[in-house]
């Protein structure tokens, strides 16, 4: 990746950014750790490879400085997402695209030891989300660093299975999805690390009136997933941080997935982040939407 | 706030005879809630099964108001707004419309059976309508029986 060392170093001595956004080597790899380079000689420390797992444009609402940021391609769709609903302007940060081949998969790893990792990443260790990526070179980038990646054929469909498992009846699928949240701490994990999640104060925290009481009692964990379903629903980008950062496992994006998929059939095709000019589904109407359940 | 939680459960749990289904139904101010007026004053009966809260438009419902009456002890959520092109803000029933599209199919995705939320178009001179849609939202809710999610 000297090309995106290359760059970072120009931008912070021509003073065109103040930080760099991108990852550096962790104490264990594959896994990368975020960075955040203020200083030219500190631009050696970047790298980029397939254990560059963390959506970093996190960071970026709220940071108060310019910056420079490495984005692969699933996760600039968040920044048309958040452009669309005016929380990030395009020319409040420069984007540094890069080719991504697919990256590793933390849970399918752990499951044979940290030692399996070969060469090449195969894809039985490659996130989910990756097996069926469209977007291997990051679009729309200001600077593009390293050589784009072939696109390859996508080996999984983007809602596999899921067609499937909601045929379930509603009494069934209400039991598993209560048994499923039962694990949930709360922690806001899923909130936290949700780059579409900005708002100053969530409504899992207002207290009058307490929309989402926090006790876990009384099915309230379902209750909050409940909300985040909704908050979701035609933003979610699939980048897959959510389920990343559980730490119980709770399958979350099986949920935001479905609602996505119905959005697509619902409203001509809309995937959240893939076109600038198509607004949000909840942000917009059509005279002629679908109203066979109105009465 | 306890005991009045536990009522509200022991009384979901009721059994299905003689069962009464709570519906809230949210009425834009504009029309439905005024169609609702018009079938008062007309002396059109209606069951009593649903409790009637005025909102100024029924794209001013959100989400949460729906999902709230269902955990407070609701069997069924009826939104009843002005006819698509009669908005009296012009577009609010159009977002609503999006709105309720997608909270059902997040109910059907979650195991909530999405007929327990119904919607519909009631004009402030459809006294007559507003009477049949709450029979038919009534019978249909009763059918499903007490709601005990959430």
């Amino acid at each position: 990746m000297e090309q995106l060392i290359q760059e970072a170093k120009k931008l912070l001595e021509e003073n065109k950014v103040d930080v760099v956004i991108g990852y550096r080597s962790s104490p264990l790899p594959p896994f990368t750790r975020p960075a955040f380079i203020r200083r030219p000689e500190d631009c050696e420390q970047l790298v980029f490879n397939c254990g560059s797992v963390y959506n970093l444009t996190r960071y970026l609402i709220g940071l108060g400085e310019k910056p420079a940021i490495v984005v692969k391609g699933c996760e600039q769709r968040g920044l048309v997402v958040l452009e669309q609903e005016n929380m990030l302007p395009r020319d409040s940060y420069l984007l540094i695209g890069v080719g991504c081949s697919g990256q590793v998969d933390e849970r399918k790893l752990r499951e044979g030891g940290f030692d399996r990792l070969p060469e090449q990443l195969s894809d039985e260790l490659m996130a989910d989300k990756c097996l069926y990526c469209d977007q291997h070179n990051t679009p729309d980038a200001d600077i593009f660093v390293g050589d784009e990646v072939e696109s390859v054929e996508p080996r999984t469909e983007r809602y596999a299975g899921l067609d499937e498992f909601f045929a379930q009846d509603y009494e069934e699928l209400y039991h598993h999805w209560t048994e499923v949240f039962s694990r949930c701490i709360r922690c806001y994990a899923c909130r936290n690390i949700c780059p579409l999640c900005y708002c100053e104060q969530c409504i899992s925290y207002v207290n009058m009136p307490q929309w989402l009481p926090r006790s876990v009692a009384d099915n309230n964990n379902y209750l909050f997933h409940m909300r985040r379903v909704l908050c979701m629903a035609g933003r979610c980008i699939d980048c897959g941080e959510c389920e990343r950062a559980c730490p119980v496992d709770i399958p979350l994006r099986t949920l935001y997935k479905r609602i996505a998929q119905k959005i697509e059939g619902f409203f001509y095709g809309y995937r959240a982040g893939n076109n600038r000019e198509q607004l949000p589904p909840l942000q917009d109407f059509n005279k002629d939407d679908s109203a066979d359940f109105i009465l | 706030m306890a005991d009045a939680e536990t009522t509200a459960k022991t009384k979901k749990k009721a059994d299905r005879t003689g069962f009464e289904p709570h519906i809230i139904g949210f009425l834009c101010n504009w029309c439905t809630y005024a169609g609702a007026d018009l079938a008062g004053t007309s002396r059109i009966g209606y069951p009593t099964n649903i409790k009637a809260v005025r909102v100024p438009c029924s794209g001013r419902v959100d989400a949460m108001y729906v999902i709230n009456a269902l955990k407070n002890g609701a069997d069924g959520v009826l939104v009843s707004g002005c006819h698509p092109g009669d908005c009296h803000y012009n577009q609010g029933n159009y977002y609503a419309r999006r709105r309720f599209m997608i909270l059902r199919e997040i109910f059907s995705a979650m195991g909530i059976n999405p007929e327990r939320l119904q919607m519909s178009w009631c004009s402030a001179a459809e006294g007559a309508k507003w009477a049949q849609i709450v029979a038919q939202v009534t019978e249909k809710i009763r059918e499903l029986g007490p709601f005990e999610g959430i």
